[in-house]
């Protein structure tokens, strides 16, 4: 999957576990910029981006910060990227 | 453009009649003996039922057009608080609406309008509970199996009772059916799937569009395809989509067909919390083997029933002491704990820390037992949950810090006396280590006093004292999707301070003070020669 495909992937499944709410600084969003982005919500995501692109991500990602970019790159690095 | 605002504030009459109509009687929500040892400390309201009081504010016109709608519950909902809900536009399309305070939101809502097909689901009234039924399945994430299916009538105990309550927070225009799916969901996670210890973190429903032949639609085929029997009304079929280890995420699919309906498919995401056991000389002897180094020690462990509490008393008793270990309610863990160790190591001693009388009274009789104490450990500490410092916690925050104190000074300047050559531990957190709070500030603001307490009690009394500050353990009080990962065992943390109590590092005025890393790490030293 080209890498922008895998990007607009991450994001609509983040507005999808947001509720509609769009990451407000796009890829470099990160926790402190949206008050639902709990710890719950990270698990949540990341395990969806899991589910949807097939791969098994770093635990690291479900418990320590990281910018919608640095779960896109993993996605990559996981054999999503085609 | 679509908007609302207003207020909704649920009280535990609600909750109560929500549990009975719907048949959701998860203790969480029920029964506060329960909810106390739960990260929670306290009943909260069924995310469900915030969901159907919010829906109040949603246009009938928009509900009888959707699509599409997923809930999601982020944090948990108090009865009694009253919550700010929302309904705007949302930048991705479709409507949100957003129940909340100024720190937390609790229930969101995403929903879609289109062309519906209707999603007619006649539910059948069951009637009151039979007593078997009243108690939810109680099971492990091993014993939650992918694949798993399930099926049965559509059912509430009480769909007019649902109705009623809908009413009464001015969702009356909510259609029905809307309600019962919602209602019914809150019942299949915590009663069924994942059952007791599940968190119910979404649900989503979507609704086939009028140009689907209803009796041809693109089913998920995820779910057993229910039985299509007219006489049965509406039936369902369940199928657990995933289970994730690492997190005790369980989710959930579900089908509802009626016949001559196109039915509704819900997906329900969950986790399931897992339970603490009780300390045993097999878990313990991981981290720390056994002895006889304080053989013939007495100790009082205030709050040694439950989560580390517990770890240290049996921690000591795997080291020869004799451990006094207080609790307030009656238990399995402190039972077994007796049973695994033995009366001579493990004395259950009942008392409420916060009772000067009670606590007196301990003291005393242990005196005139023992002639006093080795030593003294204040583990005890009322629930925390999570809150910023806003004008509606204020009670609350003053209420914790008080009882957070009155449990560590009144063991402290009562049992203190009794120590001579003996130390006091006082478990605190490793949240003091940290410049910055975010949602715990009252937690902090609790044990930065105790620790003062304790410290100016050593030196002013020259009793030699140390605190510790464990890293995050997985208790029951802190039980939750990351507990797995970002928790370490109560065993390993009470090895070290076992380890650090034998080696006696004292220093010679105020404390030592034991750091998350040392809490963490200082048993795999071994025990001092």
């Amino acid at each position: 999957m080209p890498s922008d495909e895998t990007a607009e992937t991450v994001l609509n499944i983040f507005m999808e576990i947001a509720n509609g709410a769009a990451p407000p600084r796009g890829l470099e969003t990160t926790a402190d910029d949206l008050a639902e982005w709990t710890s719950l919500f990270q698990v949540m995501l990341v395990h969806e981006v899991e589910s949807s692109f097939g791969v098994s991500l770093p635990e690291s990602l479900l418990v320590t910060p990281f910018r919608l970019e640095e779960l896109v790159d993993a996605v990559r690095q996981g054999g999503g990227e085609g | 453009m679509t908007s609302a605002e207003g207020t909704v504030q649920i009280l535990d009459e609600h909750v109560s009649a929500f549990a009975e109509a719907s048949g959701d009687l998860n203790p969480l929500h029920v029964d506060p003996v329960y909810a106390r040892r739960s990260p929670y400390g306290r009943p909260i309201v069924h995310g469900a039922l915030t969901a159907i009081a919010a829906l109040a504010f949603v246009p009938r016109s928009v509900l009888d057009r959707l699509t599409r709608m997923r809930l999601s519950f982020p944090q948990q909902a108090w009865a009694g608080v009253t919550y700010q809900v929302s309904l705007n536009t949302s930048p991705g399309g479709g409507l949100r609406l957003d129940v909340g305070h100024s720190t937390a939101v609790v229930v969101s809502a995403h929903l879609t309008t289109g062309e519906n097909g209707g999603f007619l689901a006649p539910v059948r009234a069951s009637g009151p509970l039979e007593s078997s039924a009243r108690k939810p399945l109680v099971r492990r994430l091993q014993e939650c199996v992918p694949d798993e299916v399930s099926e049965g009538e559509y059912t509430l105990p009480d769909p007019d009772g649902i109705l009623a309550l809908a009413d009464k927070f001015g969702a009356g225009h909510v259609p029905h059916d809307l309600l019962y799916l919602i209602a019914w969901s809150s019942t299949r996670v915590g009663m069924h799937t994942p059952g007791r210890e599940a968190l119910f973190s979404s649900l989503s429903l979507t609704l086939p569009e009028v140009s689907q032949d209803p009796g041809n639609r693109p089913g998920r085929g995820t779910a057993p395809d229910p039985a299509e029997e007219p006489e049965r009304g509406t039936v369902y079929g369940t199928r657990v989509r995933s289970v994730r280890p690492s997190t005790g995420a369980v989710v959930v699919d579900a089908q509802l067909r009626s016949p001559g309906t196109a039915g509704v498919d819900l997906r329900m995401d969950t986790f399931l919390r897992e339970r603490a056991v009780a300390p045993t000389r097999e878990s313990l002897g991981r981290f720390l083997p056994e002895g006889t180094r304080l053989a013939g020690a007495h100790v009082l462990v205030v709050g040694g029933s439950r989560g580390v509490g517990a770890a240290i008393t049996a921690a000591l008793a795997t080291q020869g002491a004799t451990v006094h270990a207080g609790y307030v309610r009656v238990d399995e863990q402190i039972t077994r704990m007796r049973e695994e160790f033995g009366p001579d190591l493990v004395r259950p001693v009942r008392f409420d820390a916060r009772d000067e009388l009670q606590v007196a009274e301990v003291v005393d009789r242990l005196r005139g037992e023992l002639g006093g104490l080795d030593g003294l450990v204040l583990c005890a500490s009322p629930p925390a949950r999570n809150m910023g410092l806003t004008p509606e916690v204020v009670g609350e925050v003053r209420e914790f810090v008080d009882d957070a104190v009155r449990m560590v000074l009144t063991p402290l300047v009562y049992g203190g006396p009794t120590l001579g050559r003996g130390w006091v531990l006082l478990v605190s957190t490793a949240e003091m280590e940290e410049t910055e709070s975010g949602r715990w500030p009252h937690y902090r603001a609790a044990k930065a006093a105790v620790e003062t307490l304790v410290s100016d009690y050593s030196v002013a009394r020259g009793v030699r004292a140390m605190v510790a500050r464990p890293p995050k353990m997985s208790t029951d009080m802190t039980s939750g999707p990351l507990s797995r990962l970002a928790s370490l065992p109560p065993e390993q943390i009470a090895a070290s301070i076992v380890r650090a109590l034998v080696e006696g590092d004292w220093p010679d005025s105020g404390r030592r003070v034991l750091g998350s890393r040392e809490c963490a790490e200082l048993w795999r030293e071994g025990m001092p020669a």
